[in-house]
């Protein structure tokens, strides 16, 4: 019965209408029904080298890898280099002033419990070239084209 | 998108934040004298509800909450809440600027040389 | 004037604080930012485009471009914060990819549907369509037309899909995708309550002393109510986090308690913690004397499969799988006797003192406990007997409709709740609760739409899952598709998805904003306008609808769902659509279009373009000539004021950060059935289940049931499917933003590293993952966010290029018609 079940499934494929990958732009080059080798598992940028964010207010991404660091409720690694009292040793940048600020808008000694789980927000990337490009223009680009125009 | 690269030049810093205070608005004067006397801070604009928008501008990010800790502790204000911060070389924010049209003319920096720590 | 940099940014900080805090720049302050309006920062509020946790945002405008977006500070929801997604909203809309032109298949230029896919214009495009559907309604009649939408809609995209599809064509052949996601939650409600959707609100988080996630990951899925749990968590050390799943995940890092349960014995747990109040004399005899009913639900249901299959051949109660019997307190406790906690502990694998532990805190009566949950619960072969049995737990302990004590299900999808489920955007429903199986109600319908007695029909349409099976069929020939990407959302692709809509006897038509593989399977694209784009409403979990503005225009011809829903109708009489006995009783309709009928029907359109806001642009009201998303509101919200359902006025919304409903003498309700929060309770009655005639809810005696599909000698894996944090479901938009993608490009295996060795593999490999039904071809992670027991690897499924779906069964839960995304069988071998 199982076979019987899988030849139907078969020849109802076959008699199908064939779809070519015309505009599934994600999926790269493989058919809808196929498969697809999928990528290597590529590294995290592991340089320290901090990036221009395209607007003040979107969450830094990580220039190190953060592969196995612990975030729970014993240890939270990324404190250990990036809270307040650590960066002269660390000489790691000082998590923002808002992390100390609570859901309230009260200040606090220390960071602020519901800015603990650092991943939530900010992650690090993979060396990967993009799929898709993206073209977001940043103010910054748009003030010199206001310029530029008038 | 530009994905070029920051530079650390470990040149002196300037941190600006805008803060929203709530302030009880029995207590208007007194609370906008004791504003006036706290070094870096402005006030930019309020209404007769007690609401303020300030700006506040120091070296370092301790001392912008220092300021935003005493003015927590002024009596008669509610709150005192961040909403922007921002960080940069005090090299370029000395640079001048066209008023007639506000773009980041010749005299700017690369915008890839900022150091990026404006956050929220 | 000489002006410095640092005037620049101290004015722009304080333009983004004074826009949040509702003041307006002075004057010379504003020259600071701009030397001409068109070159201002606008500040707008709008709800994150994301997840059903409903943060707002501040939106950034300038010069027509979104340029920064921000956790909006004044939102009770976030204040302030997003999650990583959130933070990168102002790049959604920028893909290099967006789709600008209709595009339909062609050979020779004429349509084809092996054709290649050619630019045609939106005239073209209708015309196609429209032929098509009126040959099949000719034809084979309005049980043969069918569209799929979304709980990503907006309330006005919903409502006008319902009322073409069910007052317009006739057809209940109508359901959101969030039939994947909370059909089993919604049967839930309806069973135990009557009525639809959480009796508490979030501000539960800053209450609860315990908080139980059953399933849920709520640290990569509702990132920002996390937050709130762990802020709870951190500041006051009694409190107790519990997590259970079938794998340890992110959220295990916040758990004083964490338990990972074999697959479908969550069942088990949950009658167990029954029993263990009733057997410890913990039930709160006061509150279940007063408010509570007990019944026993039919069981031997099936799973919702092709009738043949021989699950269902087996299942003796398939056709009666949402009936039950009434019962006493007795009577239940005799049935949950056998659930100890022994029994559960050795079935489920979870330790028995944890499961005491667990059981303590819904026990002890001074602990405030929120029960949250979301897929883990309703994506699962018995999903609404999960939500009876976790409501069966607060209703034993009268820990209900309280701040802190809450059963809250958790909503997947930013409009889940706001568009589909309250719009009723579904097989078998109508607006604000009601259904179109019961003639009161279709009355009811048809009185507010001003249409003739007998429009709204009244059998119950196609499903989901129901739907690509009448599509592989050849029943439904004419297909619509909004705002949702199911060719890889739905289970079960080789065997239903991909042969129905490439059935040469079907006209797919699919309405995007970016090219995804349902595009790639259709015969007709339509480009569409995405979130700021157009003005639209939300409603998030705790019943907040929130409201945006347009604020920035579509690219190239793209138009938004609710344009395309409306103008579609412009192309039919009310001839090509009504059967000859209800034009006999109503003449005046016949030559009527079905866009007067339908939207100009003087209720509809009776907000001329006066009142739309000057501030913003809003290209639908332009396009039809008057206020659209108002008129259609504010009929819409005829359905539920006064019914438990009610809406503030549309205006209301506009300033607001949401408000939740119901919203009565213009206020919201945070509490519902609790006198003293809610306004629909009778003075005097304390609590009232006010969605039962007689104000009980039920509690229900459910049994445990088997999967579907377990692992057995040849497909000897669980099969677990589901999300990750940075990609928002199938990854159409978060793919296409290079911090997110960056973060995780491509789906990946999760497995314990005791299966990858003895499969001789290493982390890193390359596999295949196959079914009985399909395969993909993946990669192994030993050593991931996502850490599963052996036994059971996950697979997330925002990778177009990893087409998981491929692998998983389409069973459901019988009642719900919900697929089980959680569980099959799957083995895994090195290519």
């Amino acid at each position: 019965m199982k076979k019987r079940f899988a030849l139907c499934s078969l020849l109802v494929l076959l008699s199908l209408a064939q779809a070519d990958n015309q505009v599934a732009t994600l999926r790269g080059s493989a058919e809808l029904l196929d498969t697809a080798q999928p990528p290597a598992m590529a590294d995290e940028i592991n340089n320290d080298q901090r990036r221009v964010r395209d607007y003040p207010m979107a969450a830094p991404t990580i220039p190190h890898k953060i592969a196995g660091y612990q975030i729970d409720l014993k240890v939270n690694k990324c404190l250990s280099c990036h809270n307040r009292l650590r960066v002269a040793d660390s000489q790691a940048p000082m998590i923002s002033v808002t992390h100390f600020m609570n859901r309230d808008g009260n200040f606090l000694a220390d960071v602020s419990p519901n800015r603990y789980f650092c991943t939530q927000c900010h992650a690090s990337q993979q060396s990967v070239k993009l799929l898709i490009e993206n073209d977001f223009i940043s103010m910054d680009e748009l003030f010199l084209k206001a310029g530029a125009s008038h | 998108m530009r994905n070029a690269v920051a530079l650390n030049t470990g040149k002196d810093e300037e941190h600006i934040v805008s803060v929203i205070l709530h302030g009880r608005p029995e207590h208007r004067l007194a609370i906008e004298l004791a504003m006036d006397t706290l070094a870096g801070v402005e006030r930019v604009v309020q209404d007769e509800l007690g609401k303020y928008v300030l700006v506040i501008g120091a070296p370092t990010a301790r001392q912008v909450m220092q300021q935003i800790e005493a003015l927590q502790t002024i009596e008669g204000v509610l709150s005192a809440t961040l909403v922007a911060h921002h960080t940069e070389a005090s090299e370029y924010l000395n640079q001048e600027i066209e008023m007639s049209s506000l773009i980041l003319g010749k005299a700017d920096p690369d915008p890839a040389q900022i150091i990026a720590r404006s956050t929220l | 004037m000489k002006l410095t940099r640092r005037d620049v940014i101290k004015a722009q900080a304080a333009a983004v604080a004074a826009s949040v805090a509702g003041l307006s720049m002075p004057v010379q302050a504003t020259n600071l930012i701009t030397s001409s309006a068109e070159n201002q920062i606008q500040w707008d509020k709008a709800p994150c485009r994301f997840c059903g946790t409903g943060c707002s945002v501040s939106v950034g405008t300038k010069a027509g471009k979104v340029v920064a977006t921000h956790g909006d500070q004044l939102s009770p929801v976030n204040r302030g914060l997003n999650c990583i997604k959130g933070y990168f909203l102002a790049k959604i809309i920028y893909g290099r990819d967006r789709l600008t032109q209709p595009l339909l298949r062609k050979t020779n230029g004429v349509y084809d549907k092996n054709g290649e896919f050619t630019p045609v214009s939106w005239d073209e495009a209708f015309d196609a369509m429209a032929e098509k559907w009126k040959a099949t309604l000719k034809t084979k009649g309005p049980e043969a037309i069918g569209m799929f939408g979304s709980g990503q809609w907006t309330v006005w995209e919903g409502y006008a899909a319902v009322k073409l599809m069910k007052a317009g064509f006739r057809s209940n052949n109508l359901d959101p995708n969030a039939r994947h996601c909370m059909a089993s939650a919604v049967a839930g409600f309806m069973r135990t309550f009557g009525i639809d959707e959480p009796m508490g609100c979030y501000d539960d988080f800053e209450h609860a002393d315990a908080f139980v996630l059953w399933g849920s990951n709520m640290a990569e899925m509702h990132p920002i109510l996390w937050t709130r749990i762990t802020d709870r968590r951190l500041s006051h050390p009694h409190v107790k986090v519990v997590v259970m799943s079938t794998y340890q995940h992110r959220s295990f890092d916040l758990a004083d308690i964490p338990m990972v349960f074999k697959p479908q014995t969550d069942l088990i747990i949950a009658n167990a913690l029954a029993n263990y109040l009733i057997e410890n004399d913990r039930v709160n005899k006061d509150f279940v004397a007063k408010h509570v009913n007990f019944r026993k639900g039919t069981d031997d249901i099936g799973y919702g499969l092709r009738p043949e299959h021989p699950l269902e051949q087996q299942a003796k109660n398939a056709a009666t799988a949402n009936d039950s019997e009434s019962i006493d307190f007795k009577a239940y406790a005799a049935f949950v006797k056998p659930y100890t906690l022994a029994y559960a502990a050795k079935e489920s694998g979870v330790s028995e003192p944890a499961l005491r532990a667990l059981a303590d805190i819904y026990a002890d009566p001074k602990t405030k406990v929120m029960s949250l949950w979301t897929m883990g619960v309703n994506q699962h072969t018995r999903g609404v007997w999960m939500n009876n049995m976790i409501y069966n737990l607060h209703l034993l302990t009268g820990k209900i409709s309280a701040p802190g004590n809450s059963p809250f299900s958790l909503t997947g999808q930013p409009s889940a709740c706001g568009t589909a489920r309250e719009v009723g955007t579904f097989a078998h429903r109508l607006p604000a609760d009601l259904v179109v199986t019961n003639p009161a109600h279709r009355l009811r319908a048809e009185k507010i739409w001003r249409l003739p007695e007998g429009t709204v029909p009244s059998k119950v349409g196609a499903h989901a899952a129901l739907q690509n099976r009448h599509l592989k069929d050849s029943k439904i020939n004419c297909y619509w598709v909004q705002v949702n990407n199911n060719m890889q959302a739905a289970a079960n692709m080789m065997e239903e998805t991909y042969p129905g809509y490439r059935n040469p006897e079907n006209f797919i038509v699919v309405s995007d904003a970016y090219p995804t593989v349902t595009c790639e399977a259709a015969d007709l694209i339509l480009p569409t306008a995405m979130w700021v784009e157009k003005e639209g409403a939300y409603g998030n979990a705790e019943r907040r609808t929130q409201f945006w503005h347009q604020l920035t225009q579509a690219p190239g011809e793209a138009r938004s769902d609710l344009w395309q829903l409306m103008e579609f109708a412009k192309r039919f009489t009310m001839e090509d659509v009504w059967p000859a006995e209800l034009l006999a009783a109503n003449p005046d309709y016949k030559d009527r279009s079905m866009f007067d009928v339908l939207f100009r029907n003087g209720t509809v359109d009776r907000f001329g373009l006066d009142e739309v806001d000057k501030k913003y642009a809003n290209d639908e009201a332009d396009a039809f000539g008057f206020y659209v998303q108002k008129g259609l509101f504010e009929e819409y919200a005829e359905f539920g004021r006064g019914h438990g359902h009610d809406l503030a006025p549309f205006d209301r919304y506009h300033e607001e950060r949401g408000l939740r409903w119901p919203v009565v003498a213009g206020k919201e309700t945070q509490w519902r059935f609790r006198e003293g929060y809610d306004p629909y309770v009778e003075p005097g009655r304390g609590v009232q289940f006010y969605g039962k005639s007689d104000g009980r809810a039920i509690i229900f005696a459910l049994p445990y049931e088997p999967p579907a599909e377990s692992p057995d000698a040849e497909y000897d894996l669980w099969l677990s499917t589901g999300r990750v944090l940075e990609h928002w479901h199938s990854g159409s938009m978060t793919q296409r933003v290079p911090e997110l993608y960056n973060a995780l490009p491509d789906a990946l295996c999760y497995m314990h590293p005791d299966d990858a060795r003895s499969r001789g593999l290493r982390r890193g490999d390359e596999i295949r993952v196959a079914s009985r039904r399909g395969e993909i071809r993946t990669r192994v992670e030993t050593r991931g966010r996502n850490k599963p027991p052996v036994g059971l690897i996950f697979v997330p499924w925002f990778d177009a290029s990893q087409l998981i779906n491929k692998c998983t069964l389409d069973a459901m839960d019988p009642i719900s018609k919900q697929t089980d995304y959680k569980k099959c069988a799957v083995k895994v071998a090195k290519v």
